[in-house]
C-alpha cells in the first residue's frame, strides 16, 4: 500500500513539478532556455516593473471573476436541475451541455463571434429582423462579450463536477430539512448546496484559474476589443523568434502563488471533512426533488439556456461545415451547401494515424491521471499524513502553467535531460498528464471527500486489505466523480493544442494539430467539418464512458 | 600550452619533428576540409550517399497539407527517400530548431519558410551553403548571393476588399487611399503578417513608411490575430477591407464564390518563402537534392498547382494576373538580418496588438 501510494505521489509530483522547475530556473536565469546562466532578477523586475502589466492584471481578474462567476451560476443550475430535480429534458439539456465543451476551441469562439458580431453576428440580425428593433446590437467585442464567451468554454466542466457531487448525495439530510418544514428552496439553499460546498469551491477555483490564463477569448475577441489581458503579456513575451523566456516564467509565477492561496483557501474551508461525508454506511438513493408547477418553468429555461449556448454555436458549426466560404444564412447561401469539405477530410495526410494518435494520448491520459489522482486524493483526503495538503498543490499546480509555457518548458527539459522520449508519442502523454493533474485532483479530492469514513472502516475491520477497500469500496463509490473528471480530460486532451504544437513529431501528429493546419491554411469550412465529427465522435464515447462508470459504480 | 609542456619535457629535436608532422596534417585537413565545402557549396550531390541516407526531415511553415504533396512529388521521384514533415507557425518553428539546436539535437535537413524565420536561423549559424544548379533561374533578389537560400514561393501582399461592400470606384488604387477618412474604423489588419509593415517601410522609406503607418493606425484598424479569420470575416462582410492581405489567399476563396478581390495598387510589396539546408543535416545529400527538387521546374509547378505562387522565373502563377501586369517590390531579405524581431514588435506596437 505504501509503495503504491508512495509511487503515485512520486510520478504526480516528478510530473507537475519538473517542467516548473525548468520554468523557475528560467525565470531567475539571464541565459538563453536549456543553458545554464547566472542568477538574476532581471526578469521579474522587467516583469513586474512593466507600468503596462497593472492595468492589464486588474483587466484580468475582472474578466476572470466574470467568466468564474457566470459559469458557475450556469453549470450549477444546470446540474442541480438535471441531477436532484424532476424537471422534464433532463437528458436533453446533460447531451447538449457535453457537446459543447467538445467544439474545438477555436471554431467554439468563431461561432461566437459569428453570432454576436455587431456586423454579421446572426443572433443580431435576427433579432433586428424578427423583432423590429434596427438598433438593436449586442457586442461581442466588450468586456461582458469576452466574458460571455468564455464562460460558455467553462461552463460544461462546471456542469461536469457539479453533477457528480449532486449525484452522489446522501437524501437523508434534505429529507430531514423538509421533515422539519423548510420548503424546498429552503432546503436547497441552507442544505445541498452547503454540502456540496468542497465541489463548489474546487470548481470556483478552477473556473478563475482557467480564465485568468485564457488565450483564444483575450487573442480573438479581446485584441480587437481593445482589452488585454495577463496572456496577453505572456504570448507577447513568447511569441517572438527571440522569445523571453524568462519573463513568461516570472509572469507564470503569480499564477502559482495564485493556485497555491487557492489551494489552501479551499483546505481552510473543507476543514473537518466529516460533515462533508455524504455517502455513508446508512446507504442512500440520491432522491429528485419533485418541483411540483415550477418543474415545466424550469425546465424550458434549462432548455433555453443550452438552446442557446449549446444548440446555436452547433449549428453554426454544421453551416460552416457545409458552406464554401464564411457567410450569413442567406437563400443564396442555401443553394451553395454541399458536403464537399467532408469529402475533402479523406484526402487529409495523416488523418489516420492523428485519429489513433489522440485516442491512445487521451484516453490513457485521461485513465492514469484519474487513477493517479484518486490515490493522491485518498491520502490528501482520507490519511492523517502531515502536510498532506502540501502534496494537492504539487498536484495542481500545473494549473497555474499555461499551455503554450509548459510547451516550452518540456520542449527545454527533454531536450537536456537524457530521456529519450523527445519527438515520441511519450512526450505527449506526458504533457497531457501533466496538463489535466490539476484537473484530476480537483474531481477525485470533491468525491472522495463524500465518503464517509464509517464504510472503509467497515471494509478494514472485515479484513480487507488497503488495496482492496480501494478496489471494491472507494472506487465505486468516487465513480461518478472518476467519470467526470475522466470524461472531461479525455474530450478537453484531444482539443489541447497549444501544448502539442510544439511537441509533436509526424509520428505523433494529433487531431487537434490537424485542426490547426486546417485552420492555417484557410480551410474553413473543412476545419468546421471535422469539428463535426469530433462532435459526433465524443458524444459516443461520453456516453459509453457513463455507460461502464455505471456498471462499475453506484449511479442511479 | 601544450607548446610550453614539450618545451620543457623534450628536446629541440623532436619539437621540430612534432611541429613539421603537425603542420602537414593541418594543412592536409584543412585542404580537404575547403575542397570537401566547396564540393558542398557547389552542388555536388552524391547520389549513393543519398541512398543510404533513406530518410529525410523538412520543417516548414506552410500548412501539412501543401507540404505533403511536395513530399509526394519528392518521393515519387526518389521513391529511396522517405520524408518526414514537422509544420509549425513561422515564430514557434523558429523557437524550436534554435532550441534542438542549442541541446545539440538539431533534427530538420531542410527548411522551408518565410524570410523572416530563415534569417534568424541562418543568423545562428544553423544554416549551409548550397549552390544548387537551379539557382540560376531565380532574379536576383530572390536569392542569397552567399548560397544560404533560394526562394521557393513567392507572396504578394495588397488591399482585399469585399465587393458587395466597396464601390469599383472606391476600390483603393494605392496605399495612400487607405488614408481616406471614408475607412475609418473598416479596414482590418493581420497582426501575424509583419513582412507587410517591413515591405512597406522598405518601399516609402523608413522615414515615411513609419509616417504613413501611424497613420493607418489612427483610422481605428481592426486587429486580427487569424490570417485566415481576416480573410473569411471580409467574406462574410464584417468588414470592406483588409489591408495587408495576400492575393494568392484571396483568389483560392474567390475561387469558392467568395464575394472578394484585391486591389491592383500601383506596387505590391512581396516576400518569399525560402528553402534552405541544415549545416547539421542527418542526411546532407537528400536535404540537397530537395533543396534542388523544391526549385527545379518540375518541383515550382507541383507548387503552383497546391496552388502557390511559384518564385522561378518562366514558371507562371495560377492564375497568371496573380504577378502579370502589376509591379511587385521584392523585399530585401538580407536588409532585414537581425532587425526582423525588432520591426515585428514595432509594427505589433503601432497597431495596438500587443
Amino acid at each position: 500500500m505504501i509503495l503504491a501510494l508512495g509511487g503515485a505521489v512520486l510520478l504526480v509530483a516528478y510530473f507537475a513539478l519538473a517542467p516548473i522547475f525548468v520554468l523557475l530556473y528560467g525565470s531567475l536565469s539571464d541565459a538563453p532556455p536549456g543553458t545554464l546562466g547566472n542568477i538574476t532578477l532581471a526578469n521579474y523586475a522587467q516583469a513586474y516593473l512593466d507600468p503596462e502589466f497593472y492595468p492589464l492584471f486588474w483587466s484580468t481578474i475582472q474578466f476572470a471573476l466574470g467568466s468564474s462567476l457566470l459559469s458557475f451560476l450556469l453549470g450549477t443550475f444546470l446540474a442541480w436541475a438535471c441531477e436532484r430535480t424532476n424537471i422534464p429534458f433532463r437528458g436533453i439539456v446533460t447531451t447538449l451541455v457535453t457537446v459543447l465543451f467538445i467544439i474545438p476551441g477555436i471554431l467554439e469562439t468563431v461561432a461566437w463571434i459569428l453570432l454576436l458580431s455587431p456586423q454579421i453576428g446572426l443572433i443580431n440580425l435576427g433579432i433586428r429582423t424578427l423583432m423590429a428593433m434596427p438598433d438593436f446590437s449586442l457586442n461581442i467585442y466588450s468586456l461582458g462579450g469576452m466574458i460571455w464567451a468564455e464562460s460558455m468554454s467553462l461552463y460544461p466542466l462546471v456542469f461536469l463536477l457539479m453533477s457528480a457531487a449532486f449525484r452522489s448525495q446522501d437524501v437523508a439530510l434534505e429529507e430531514a430539512s423538509l421533515a422539519c418544514g423548510a420548503g424546498n428552496f429552503t432546503t436547497l439553499c441552507k442544505i445541498t448546496l452547503r454540502v456540496v460546498t468542497p465541489a463548489m469551491l474546487s470548481v470556483v477555483l478552477i473556473t478563475f484559474i482557467r480564465a485568468v490564463e485564457a488565450f483564444e477569448v483575450p487573442a480573438l475577441i479581446g485584441v480587437r476589443a481593445g482589452i488585454f489581458v495577463f496572456t496577453t503579456k505572456i504570448y507577447g513575451a513568447l511569441q517572438r523568434l527571440r522569445p523571453h523566456y524568462g519573463i513568461a516564467g516570472a509572469y507564470s509565477v503569480i499564477l502559482l502563488l495564485m493556485s497555491t492561496v487557492g489551494v489552501f483557501f479551499y483546505y481552510q474551508m473543507t476543514k473537518g471533512a466529516e460533515k462533508f461525508a455524504t455517502v455513508t454506511g446508512k446507504g442512500y438513493r440520491p432522491r429528485r426533488m419533485e418541483l411540483g408547477a415550477w418543474k415545466y418553468a424550469t425546465g424550458f429555461s434549462c432548455l433555453l439556456i443550452v438552446g442557446v449556448t449549446a444548440i446555436l454555436p452547433l449549428i453554426n458549426l454544421i453551416w460552416a461545415s457545409l458552406t464554401p466560404y464564411m457567410a450569413v444564412p442567406s437563400l443564396e447561401m442555401i443553394l451553395q451547401l454541399s458536403l464537399k469539405s467532408y469529402q475533402e477530410l479523406f484526402h487529409l495526410p495523416f488523418a489516420q494515424k492523428a485519429f489513433i494518435n489522440s485516442i491512445l494520448l487521451s484516453f490513457g491520459s485521461a485513465t492514469a491521471v484519474m487513477f493517479l489522482t484518486s490515490c493522491i486524493a485518498w491520502i490528501t483526503v482520507k490519511s492523517q499524513l502531515q502536510g498532506r495538503f502540501l502534496i494537492d498543490i504539487v498536484a495542481f499546480s500545473p494549473i497555474a502553467v499555461p499551455g503554450i509555457v509548459l510547451g516550452v518548458s518540456l520542449l527545454i527539459l527533454y531536450l537536456t535531460v537524457p530521456v529519450p522520449i523527445y519527438g515520441t508519442l511519450w512526450i505527449l502523454f506526458i504533457a497531457y498528464m501533466t496538463k489535466y493533474l490539476p484537473y484530476g485532483i480537483r474531481t477525485a479530492s470533491a468525491s472522495m471527500i463524500q465518503i464517509g469514513k464509517e464504510l472503509e472502516e467497515a471494509s478494514m475491520v472485515s479484513g480487507a486489505t488497503w488495496f482492496q477497500t480501494f478496489g471494491k469500496i472507494f472506487l465505486p463509490l468516487v465513480m461518478p466523480g472518476f467519470v467526470a473528471g475522466w470524461i472531461y480530460i479525455a474530450v478537453v486532451s484531444l482539443r489541447e493544442l497549444s501544448t502539442s504544437i510544439l511537441l509533436y513529431s509526424q509520428q505523433s501528429i494529433v487531431l487537434s494539430i490537424l485542426v490547426f493546419d486546417l485552420w492555417e491554411s484557410g480551410l474553413y469550412s473543412s476545419v468546421s467539418a471535422l469539428g463535426v465529427l469530433m462532435v459526433l465522435f465524443l458524444m459516443v464515447v461520453t456516453w459509453i464512458a457513463r455507460g461502464i462508470g455505471a456498471r462499475i459504480g453506484y449511479i442511479e | 600550452m601544450v607548446c610550453s609542456i614539450f618545451l620543457r619535457r623534450r628536446g629541440t629535436e623532436r619539437i621540430k619533428s612534432f611541429y613539421g608532422k603537425f603542420l602537414a596534417l593541418a594543412l592536409i585537413v584543412l585542404g580537404m576540409f575547403s575542397a570537401y565545402s566547396t564540393l558542398w557549396a557547389s552542388g555536388h550531390i552524391d547520389i549513393e550517399a543519398a541512398r543510404k541516407e533513406k530518410k529525410i526531415t523538412i520543417y516548414s511553415s506552410i500548412s501539412l497539407e501543401d507540404i505533403t504533396i511536395l513530399a509526394k512529388a519528392f518521393e515519387k521521384k526518389y521513391p529511396w527517400i522517405q520524408v518526414n514533415s514537422y509544420r509549425a507557425g513561422k515564430i514557434r518553428l523558429g523557437q524550436r530548431i534554435v532550441t534542438e539546436a542549442r541541446a545539440g539535437k538539431s533534427q530538420f535537413d531542410v527548411l522551408l519558410s518565410s524570410a523572416f524565420t530563415t534569417l534568424e536561423i541562418k543568423l545562428q549559424k544553423l544554416l549551409a551553403q548550397y549552390e544548387s544548379p537551379e539557382r540560376a533561374r531565380f532574379r536576383a533578389e530572390l536569392k542569397d548571393p552567399e548560397g544560404y537560400w533560394t526562394a521557393a514561393q513567392i507572396n504578394t501582399m495588397s488591399v482585399a476588399y469585399n465587393t458587395k461592400l466597396v464601390k469599383r470606384d472606391e476600390v483603393p488604387k494605392d496605399w495612400g487611399d487607405l488614408l481616406n477618412p471614408r475607412w475609418k474604423g473598416k479596414i482590418a489588419i493581420n497582426a501575424n503578417r509583419p513582412e507587410w509593415y517591413i515591405g512597406l517601410l522598405q518601399m516609402m522609406g523608413e522615414e515615411e513608411g513609419r509616417k504613413y503607418m501611424k497613420s493607418l493606425a489612427e483610422m481605428k484598424t481592426i486587429p486580427l490575430e487569424s490570417a485566415t479569420l481576416a480573410d473569411e470575416l471580409l467574406a462574410a462582410g464584417e468588414y470592406p477591407l483588409f489591408a495587408n492581405a495576400a492575393p494568392g489567399n484571396t483568389e483560392r476563396i474567390r475561387k469558392k464564390g467568395a464575394p472578394v478581390d484585391w486591389a491592383r495598387l500601383h506596387t505590391l510589396p512581396t516576400y518569399p518563402i525560402l528553402v534552405s539546408v541544415s549545416s547539421r543535416a542527418g542526411s546532407p545529400n537528400s536535404a540537397r537534392l530537395m533543396a534542388d527538387f523544391l526549385i527545379s521546374e518540375d518541383g515550382q509547378k507541383v507548387l503552383r498547382e497546391i496552388p502557390r505562387i511559384p518564385a522561378r522565373t518562366g514558371v507562371e502563377a495560377d492564375p497568371p494576373h496573380l504577378t502579370k501586369g502589376v509591379n511587385l517590390f521584392y523585399i530585401n531579405i538580407n536588409a532585414m538580418a537581425g532587425k526582423a524581431d525588432d520591426l515585428e514588435g514595432e509594427f505589433r506596437k503601432t497597431f495596438g496588438l500587443r
